[in-house]
């Protein structure tokens, strides 16, 4: 174990590894007790430079405190004890209490907004460190700036547009992530800006909103994660930002997707950025709920892939009168345009960032933002949809292949079944696909077989595995 | 950092989260104390869509103006709408425009979609009533069948000051639909 540690502490690696020895630590406290005591020797004997030392104690501070599974079940029932009794008063708010006059109503909706404030205010003041607390006096307050405006709307019979409910309730609750370092109101923000975004889709450039309103809380993730971005703070964020910006991206661009057909195109770029910046920023992960990031895009880029590697799908695409009428249906927005040439633009920029640091192992799947987007070019300047579907069967053969070599390699059961699902999922389009006839995609079902099974035996001959 | 900032900068935010609903109220309660009341007649709504939760959910019978400006109107544009009482007691729109009218009482209003003969179908900003939820059900059932086509007898009193529109009451029978459904228990 000695030689493992300090093996893995050693070097330039030693942000990526210690997650690794994290992830197996955290489920026995025994053996950060024991890195702990043989840091001081380590350090005195040269074999660890202090700063490794001081950033190995950082990264397992939580652990060797020897409470952390208690802890986060503390943070967990004070977040689901202050949701209940926010739940709790926003319903019995909602009866409508007929005896209660508006003077009355008015100082009840105040009363839980002034108690979360004053609790907040007692945090901050007496500078309370606890995660427990500042997360539940946070979830708190956010649900009663909630109850507050829906008391207010319930009695002057205000209009029932949710979506400006939504936005005024995100943004007074926003700031409150921020100075109480608590998550649940950053994921409410994330969750209320992409609702509002989806009520006002029709209402000339308002959904361009999202982005600016995105970008405010963007700094969360940074705060929160800049102490250990495999903190379950910083990677709940990610998961509802992976699960909401899909839906606010297409909100929000609906009319130039719509008129450039390039839906899939766009939502490969997308689901290209976080892939890379996860496998960038996050790549050390040990574990799949902290890769939100990697995991739901590789698997929104297969399905965007595999229905590119249809025919039928590239001719829908093309446009055969060219580009001039497209502008004039949809107008010059060039702000719109330009936040969807900027998702191409920027998974291309990260795509070099990766061959820059020669991060073969993400290479593949982050090329295919970048073969979608040279079909995209190849299929509208030569109007033949057929090179796009070529493109794309070539691509995604390749890119399981070598996911599915790559895990045998490293002997990644995971990766190995990446690659198998890649692989299935194309044999199974084209298996269906009546675009091609029979007698063709059953020669070159068999010849593609024949192959496969030629080149493994002759690999495992090579390796001289073959028994 | 200075525990004093983060601490201040709290303040700050306390008092907008504050002053946000205090400003609704305010609005108003403005409006309630010193608009001037319209009755408006509502329309016969779709027997599925009335009762939503805890709340009446109203349709109007006037949800049109003719448009007053030369540039057309858009679907969703935010409009002044211009009341008036007509000689039956009832509210209707004079007009709409994309200005703010320098006299008379308006409410501010979104286009629904504009017709092709310079009249505008407007969204208008009150569309529910709350109740009680025990009483709810019951005021449900008495604004439907005083607000079909063959018994339309419901009306909602709205007070109107600088645009702003709200509900003071709803009446069925030309009583408040409240009194009518405890009338009606008894």
């Amino acid at each position: 174990m000695v030689c493992e540690v300090a093996g893995k502490t050693g070097g330039k690696m030693i942000g990526q590894e210690t997650t690794l020895v994290g992830g197996q630590a955290m489920k026995n406290r025994k053996y950060v007790a024991w890195l702990y005591e043989q840091l001081p020797g380590l350090v005195s004997e040269g074999v660890l430079p202090t700063e490794s030392a001081d950033a190995l104690r950082r990264h397992f501070g939580e652990a060797a405190a020897g409470r952390s599974g208690r802890r986060w079940l503390v943070v967990l029932f004070s977040i689901i004890g202050t949701a209940l009794i926010g739940g709790g008063i926003i319903l019995l708010l909602a009866h409508n209490w007929e005896q209660l006059s508006r003077p009355v109503r008015a100082t009840i909706a105040f009363l839980p907004l002034l108690v979360a404030q004053g609790l907040a205010a007692w945090v901050l003041w007496s500078r309370r460190p606890s995660t427990a607390l500042r997360e539940g006096v946070g979830t708190f307050l956010t649900l009663s700036i909630g109850a507050c405006i829906s008391l207010i709307s319930q009695t002057y019979n205000l209009g029932g547009d949710f979506g400006d409910f939504m936005l005024t309730w995100t943004l007074l609750a926003l700031p409150v992530a921020y100075l109480l370092g608590a998550t649940v109101p950053a994921l409410l923000y994330l969750v209320g800006i992409t609702v509002w975004t989806g009520t006002v889709w029709d209402d000339g450039w308002k959904s361009l909103g999202y982005w600016p309103l995105l970008a405010a809380a963007i700094p969360f993730l940074w705060l929160t994660a800049r102490k250990n971005r495999y903190h379950p703070r910083p990677v709940v964020f990610c998961w509802v930002l992976t699960l909401t910006l899909p839906i606010a991206l297409g909100v929000s661009l609906h009319k130039v997707l719509n008129a450039s057909n390039a839906w899939l195109v766009v939502y490969i770029a997308l689901g290209g950025v976080l892939f890379l910046i996860g496998n960038r920023w996050w790549g050390g992960a040990t574990a799949f709920w902290q890769r939100p990031f990697q995991s739901l895009s590789a698997l929104g880029m297969t399905g965007c892939g595999i229905a590119l590697s249809f025919n039928v799908v590239w001719k829908e695409l093309a446009h055969p009168h060219g580009w001039a009428p497209v502008i004039d249906a949809v107008g010059w927005e060039w702000i719109t345009w330009g936040v969807m040439v900027a998702w191409v633009i920027a998974a291309v920029a990260l795509w070099a960032d990766c061959l820059w640091r020669r991060d073969w192992a993400v290479l593949p799947m982050g090329t295919m933002p970048l073969v979608a987007f040279a079909s995209y070019v190849l299929v509208e300047t030569s109007e033949q949809a057929a090179i796009g579907a070529i493109l794309f069967n070539v691509y995604l053969f390749l890119l399981g292949m070598g996911t599915l070599m790559a895990g045998v390699r490293e002997r990644r059961l995971g990766v190995v079944n990446g690659g198998m699902v890649v692989l299935a999922a194309l044999i199974l389009a084209r298996f269906f696909d009546a675009d091609i006839g029979f007698v063709a995609r059953g020669v070159a079902f068999i010849v593609i077989g024949v192959l496969f099974l030629t080149t493994n035996l002759g690999l495992l001959r090579w390796k001289g595995a073959v028994q | 950092m200075n525990s004093r900032i983060p601490f201040g900068i709290f303040l700050a935010v306390a008092l907008i989260q504050l002053s946000i609903p205090a400003q609704m109220i305010w609005r108003h309660e403005r409006s309630l104390t010193k608009g001037r009341a319209y009755r408006f007649r509502t329309a016969p709504v779709d027997p599925y869509d009335a009762f939503r939760g805890r709340f009446v959910a109203l349709r109007f019978e006037q949800e049109k103006a003719p448009w007053k400006d030369r540039q057309p109107a858009r679907r969703g544009q935010s409009v002044y709408a211009l009341i008036e009482e007509g000689s039956d007691g009832f509210a209707h729109f004079s007009g709409a425009t994309a200005h703010k009218p320098v006299a008379g009482d308006y409410i501010v209003a979104h286009v629904s979609w504009p017709e092709a003969n310079n009249t505008v179908h407007l969204i208008l900003p009150f569309d529910r009533f709350y109740m009680e939820e025990t009483l709810a059900p019951a005021a449900e059932r008495a604004y439907r069948e005083h607000n079909s086509r063959s018994n339309q007898n419901a009306s909602a009193v709205v007070r109107v000051l600088n645009g702003l529109g709200v509900i003071e009451n709803v009446f069925v029978a030309n009583k408040p639909i409240g009194e009518f459904i405890r009338d009606a228990k008894r």
